[in-house]
């Protein structure tokens, strides 16, 4: 069970990794800002999760419900973008 | 040069190949399921079994053989996997340097074939002429919808999409005089069944003399091939 | 006066139906519906194999041609199948796991008054002038986009089956919830029957497959009648169309097979008398066919001329898929292996769906190869092989299964050789109609002419065929009316079959046992009282020596001591919402008036949902005697989390069109590459709106520590601070909004700002919703309703107020930063 200060620090932690975040890509210290930006997503999404929805004190049945999404939208996603990558525009006239 | 293999005797054997495999699993489990409604059927009004309602009866354990069974259909499962893998690599990649290349667009409703002859663009339009014991690439795309060209003996077909180019390979047979037909194969609207094409294959030397020959011999060259085609066709009853 | 004693009657009756939320009426409800979506699509394939058998003819071509295969298809898969599935479901799951209803019997009246309406909105098209959906059920874009089928009726099949989605959704919840935590003491996952294990499969791959169906079904509607072009550009188009709809479609195919596969399982069992063999291989075959279902569906892509180490990858799983399936059929047919089998209609039925299976399956196999889909993808050989899965596996599936209950369903037993009539001239239609298009496996689908000389026997064969299958459905007709009318009585278990539904009455009375089965150590049932159940202790219950048990014999059972009668709550508001729902999507495609007069109803009907809901009529406890492990003793926080997975999809559908369209070299031709979000938004307002959205989760979280607490300040001071930020995050994406448009970053400006505009207008939606929710739990907080034993109310809200974050926590970055 979270009290409030549990709550209270992974507010901060959330908030702070926002800022942090804007503030690594807007300098343009990030390589790869893609991939830099959605893991930092998915890290707050964990925290969100685990804290804020009380995944944590949830069963594995449970966790796997929500994770088994996460990964088919993953699928989806490195399906669509890889098969499209290496097609060939053309635009008859 | 190595030998091109046609597309549809490629298509052939593996078809031959998934329907042996097919035979001989899905036949054996035929062959057993047939024998086991024969062997264990309840001749008249035999009513009894040790089985009563009121209890929960799970599962017949499972027996080694079965499991044997299992690894079988898992080889050769995987192997028709393995197997079909070298044939679609094939299929996928024009196999020569020299493939003669057209241009086909679908649009609603028709196909349009474009050849590119010093520069210039020649076009037809439903029909298209192409030579004997060649390569043929096509490069396929769309003007409006979704379609798909294809020819159903050469047992090849490739989407038509806005927007992209497609690549298709077949090669033509070695003796003229065949007519194919160009079906589409997504349904693209109203008049999806009436986009069929005609791909008269000539001879190949006389092909080329007149691609050779510069634009406007060639155009002269299909047209008539194509109106001769058409003509006879009228003819016929 | 007798006149008006038959006309109270019939009000009666009606009402009844309209009211009612008992699983059995809404089973047979969905049953009744789908066999009549069933007969308009049936007869719809009988006009178009006519035409088909006479090519040269003008019977029906073009339009009216591609209307009716549009239908059929549409009808028979989402608006028959399934949900005939779903009313077997209805009416068997509960009695199978032994228990009193669904685990929220409303919102299952709901599921089904929805997907009447939705039903209901795909016919209509045949009205509009310009016809029905004539797309093909695949509706491949970009012909659906406006500028080549205008038709209203593409618009009224749009949302159809986004509405569909919905109930959907709504039933995976319920079902998913209802097994996962009202099971009868001792019947453990292992022991429940086939058919209720294929339901979860099914209701599984529902919850996951269907979100993408309905996004790309709204993406469809925007793109129709607001102006943007996710799917008329080929920047998104035709490939970004694809993937959405074969990510649901292809877990569709199992969809619908599963539960007719699940009801053969059982069948064949019964009537060899053998238990199932390997029970536990036909289980890992389904889970395992689940999981790889989702990753099969570019198998519909193979000739995109996509990448082909992608298009690889998915011919490898297609093939793969094959295993696990050829694993049940083993296992289905090893059943009879020393079985005493008996040749009743429902194994009749069932016998010859495993042969159709067979040759239905293998014949899917070459289509997993990309090379030999080169040759049959859109064709014939398709059609047939996918006839033999739909009509010779699953309809004669239903077909058993339908026999297989009808004396549970009516009490009645059916005529013997009108049933038989009935397989034998199904078995030969079936066969005649379908088994000559693998011949003629050339000639391209969907085509109304065709001038191929040898085609023409086939085809002709093929409609002969299917006139006899057409026969078939009249002699079941005549079957199941003379057996309701003049059938002879049924008996408990006629069967003799050994699942939970045999042991009480035929029909069932509306609380389905008397007393609580109890699944004993032994593998007894028995019957104790609920009093009993209540007060003993799971071992206790499962040893099965309770005092003043009797143990189940034969056919009849001594009822317990006491059993109390089970009042079943009525409500008419599922029936409000769906004629609402009817309303406002009709009125949304043809007339404002009534859009205005649907939406009037649906606010009515949800008013008086919630007052009711506000009332407790139709809270309950889940009894602490049933089988949860490994789910939370907690219908909300279950149910909550299932439609959360189905949020996931729903937004992780937006996010691959998100970088479909981002990657797609397509786009980058057409116009500009997509720009970096910091040029056309400002993240300042965005970081703002991300420090808003943080803090409002905060704030409820806060609420929900005080409502555990006893805290009612704490409690009010969370929820209205939540309200309050949740309304700040709107306003000012309101005005982001319309600066965005004010500068010229409008729809027309392309896909980067439509992509922004439907992320963050779908999480909107999501956050009004919350405001909403929110604003109901401060009601019950202040009507006294919430305390710390019943915080699981707001623990819900909470989990559903973190899914909206974390859908923001990528909208952010991927929009305003990168
Ligand atoms: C009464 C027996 C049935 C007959 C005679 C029949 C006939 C046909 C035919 C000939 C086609 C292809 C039309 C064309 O491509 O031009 C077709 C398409 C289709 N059928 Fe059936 N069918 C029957 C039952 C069913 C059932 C029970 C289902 C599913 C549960 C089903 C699902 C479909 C689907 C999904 C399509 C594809 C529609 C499209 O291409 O858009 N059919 N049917
Ligand atoms: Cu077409
Ligand atoms: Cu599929």
């Amino acid at each position: 069970m979270a009290d409030a200060k549990t709550y209270i620090a992974v507010w901060a932690v959330l908030v702070g990794s926002a800022l942090a975040e804007a503030w690594v890509v807007l300098s343009g210290i990030a390589v790869n800002t893609l991939a830099f930006v959605t893991s930092v997503a998915l890290f707050q999404s964990a925290l969100i999760a685990l804290f804020f929805q009380h995944l944590r004190e949830e069963s594995f049945a449970i966790k796997g419900m929500g994770i088994g999404g996460a990964a088919l939208v993953v699928v989806l996603i490195v399906a669509a973008v890889t098969s499209v990558i290496s097609c060939t525009p053309y635009f008859p006239q | 040069m190595v030998e091109v293999l046609s597309t549809d005797a490629i298509w052939w054997s593996l078809f031959t190949m998934f329907t042996a495999a097919g035979l001989i699993l899905a036949g054996t489990v035929t062959l057993i399921f047939l024998y086991l409604i024969y062997r264990y059927r309840v001749k008249g009004s035999e009513d009894k079994d040790e089985l009563e309602p009121g209890r929960i009866y799970v599962e017949t354990p499972a027996k080694g053989s079965s499991r044997l069974l299992l690894v079988f259909t898992g080889i050769i499962v995987l192997s028709l996997i393995v197997a079909t893998f070298d044939e679609t690599i094939y299929l996928e990649r024009t196999p020569s340097e020299e493939a003669f290349v057209i241009w086909v667009t679908g649009f609603q409703f028709g196909w349009q074939f474009d050849y590119n002859v010093d520069g210039e663009t020649i076009t037809t339009i439903g029909a298209v002429v192409v030579p004997s014991d060649t390569v043929i690439e096509f490069k396929v795309t769309s003007r409006d919808v979704f379609h798909t060209f294809g020819f159903a003996e050469f047992k090849v077909k490739i989407d038509a999409l806005p927007g992209i180019v497609n690549s298709m390979w077949i090669k033509t047979p070695e003796e003229p005089g065949e007519v194919y037909k160009a079906y589409c194969y997504e349904l693209c609207g109203i008049g999806h069944s009436l986009m069929v094409a005609d791909m008269i294959v000539v001879d190949k030397n006389e092909f080329f003399q007149a691609y050779e020959a510069g634009p406007q011999e060639f155009r002269n060259f299909i047209n008539q091939v194509i109106s001769e085609y058409r003509a006879s066709l009228q003819g016929a009853p | 006066m007798a006149g008006a004693e038959f006309f109270g009657r019939l009000t009666r009756w009606i009402l009844r139906w309209l009211t009612t939320t008992n699983h059995k009426d809404i089973g047979i409800l969905y049953m009744v519906t789908s066999v009549y979506f069933f007969f308009i699509a049936g007869v719809l394939a009988l006009l178009f194999r006519t035409q088909l058998a006479m090519p040269a003819s003008e019977f029906l071509t073009g339009k009216a041609y591609y209307e009716a295969v549009t239908v059929h298809g549409l009808i028979m898969l989402l608006w028959f199948a399934s949900p005939f599935a779903a009313g077997l479901a209805n009416y068997f799951v509960p009695l199978q796991i032994g228990a009193r209803d669904l685990a929220f019997p409303r919102l299952n009246a709901l599921s089904y008054w929805l997907y009447l309406a939705s039903g209901i909105l795909v016919i209509l098209g045949f009205l509009a002038e310009a016809g029905a959906i004539d797309v093909g059920w695949t509706m491949y874009a970009p012909l659906t986009s406006k500028d080549f089928t205008p038709s209203p009726g593409v618009d009224l099949a749009v949302l159809g089956v986004a509405l569909l989605s919905l109930s959907v959704t709504i039933s995976t919840i319920n079902f998913l919830v209802t097994i996962a935590t009202m099971r009868a003491p001792g019947l453990s996952w292992f022991k429940l029957p086939m058919f209720t294990w294929s339901i979860i499969f099914t209701m599984i791959l529902m919850l996951y497959a269907f979100p993408p169906l309905m996004v790309g079904a709204a993406i469809l509607w925007i793109d129709r009648n607001i102006g943007t072009e996710f799917f008329s550009s080929p920047a998104g188009g035709a490939l970004l169309w694809d993937h959405l709809f074969w990510f649901f479609g292809h877990p569709e195919v199992y969809i619908l097979l599963f539960p007719a596969l699940g009801a053969i399982a059982d069948i064949v069992s019964t009537f060899a008398r053998r238990p199932l063999y390997a029970k536990r291989y036909i289980l890992t075959a389904f889970f395992l066919a689940t999981i790889l279902s989702f990753l099969v569906w570019m198998h519909h892509m193979f000739v995109t001329g996509t990448n082909l180490y992608t298009r690889l990858f998915y011919s490898f799983t297609t093939i793969l898929i094959s295993i696990p399936f050829e694993m049940a059929t083993v296992s289905l047919i090893l059943t009879l292996y020393k079985g005493k089998i008996r040749f009743t209609i429902p194994m009749l039925f069932a016998l010859a769906a495993i042969f159709h299976f067979i040759l239905g399956g293998s014949t899917g196999v070459y289509l997993g190869s990309i090379a030999l889909d080169k040759g049959f993808r859109g064709t014939y050989w398709v059609v047939a092989h996918f006839h033999y899965i739909l009509v010779g596996t699953m309809l004669f599936g239903f077909f058993a299964a339908l026999y297989y209950w009808f004396p549970k369903i009516t009490g009645k037993m059916y005529n013997k050789k009108l049933a038989l009539l009935h397989f034998i001239l199904a078995t030969i239609g079936v066969n005649l109609t379908f088994f000559p298009q693998f011949i003629i496996f050339d000639m391209p689908r969907r085509y109304f002419t065709y001038d191929v000389p040898e085609w023409l026997t086939f085809n002709q064969l093929s409609t002969l065929g299917s006139y006899i299958f057409g026969l078939s459905m009249i002699v079941a007709l005549i079957t199941i009316v003379h057996g309701l009318l003049r059938g002879s009585p049924a008996p408990e278990n006629p069967w003799r079959a050994w699942t939970l539904e045999w042991l009480t009455k035929s029909p069932p009375p509306p609380e389905n046992f008397e007393g609580v089965p109890v699944v004993t150590n032994d593998g007894r049932v028995v019957f104790v009282s609920e009093e009993v159940a209540e007060k003993s202790s799971r071992s206790e219950l499962v040893s099965g020596k309770l005092a003043g048990v009797q143990p189940l014999t034969g056919a009849s059972h001594a009822a317990p001591s006491h059993s109390h009668a089970h009042s079943h709550p009525v409500s008419i508001d599922p029936f409000i919402l769906g004629v609402g729902s009817l309303l406002a999507l009709f009125g949304l495609v043809v007339n404002k008036f009534i859009l205005a007069a649907g939406i009037a109803v649906l606010a009515w009907g949800l008013y008086r949902w919630l007052r009711d809901e506000l009332n407790d009529r139709f809270h309950a406890e889940i009894p602490k005697y049933l089988e949860t492990w490994p789910f939370p003793r907690s219908k909300l926080r279950n149910g909550m989390w299932v439609f959360i997975a189905s949020e996931v999809m729903v937004f992780g559908s937006i996010l691959s069109a998100y970088f479909f369209i981002r990657f797609n070299p397509v786009g980058k031709v057409l116009e500009e590459p997509w720009p970096p979000g910091y040029m056309i938004h400002d993240v300042g307002i965005g970081i703002i709106n991300t420090m808003i959205m943080f803090t409002s989760t905060l704030s409820f979280a806060m609420a929900y520590l005080g409502v555990r607490k006893g805290d009612n300040i704490l409690a009010q001071l969370g929820m209205i601070g939540t309200i309050f930020l949740g309304s700040l995050f709107l306003i000012v994406k309101y005005f982001e909004w319309k600066e965005l448009f004010a500068a010229g970053y409008g729809l027309d400006w392309g896909l980067a700002t439509q992509t922004y505009f439907l992320a963050t207008g779908v999480h909107g939606l999501h956050v009004a919703l919350g405001l909403l929710l929110t604003t109901y739990t401060l009601f019950k907080l202040y009507a006294g309703r919430l305390g710390p034993q019943r915080s699981e109310e707001v623990l819900m809200v909470a989990i559903y107020w973190g899914i909206v974050e974390i859908v923001w926590t990528f909208i952010f970055p991927l929009f305003y930063l990168v």
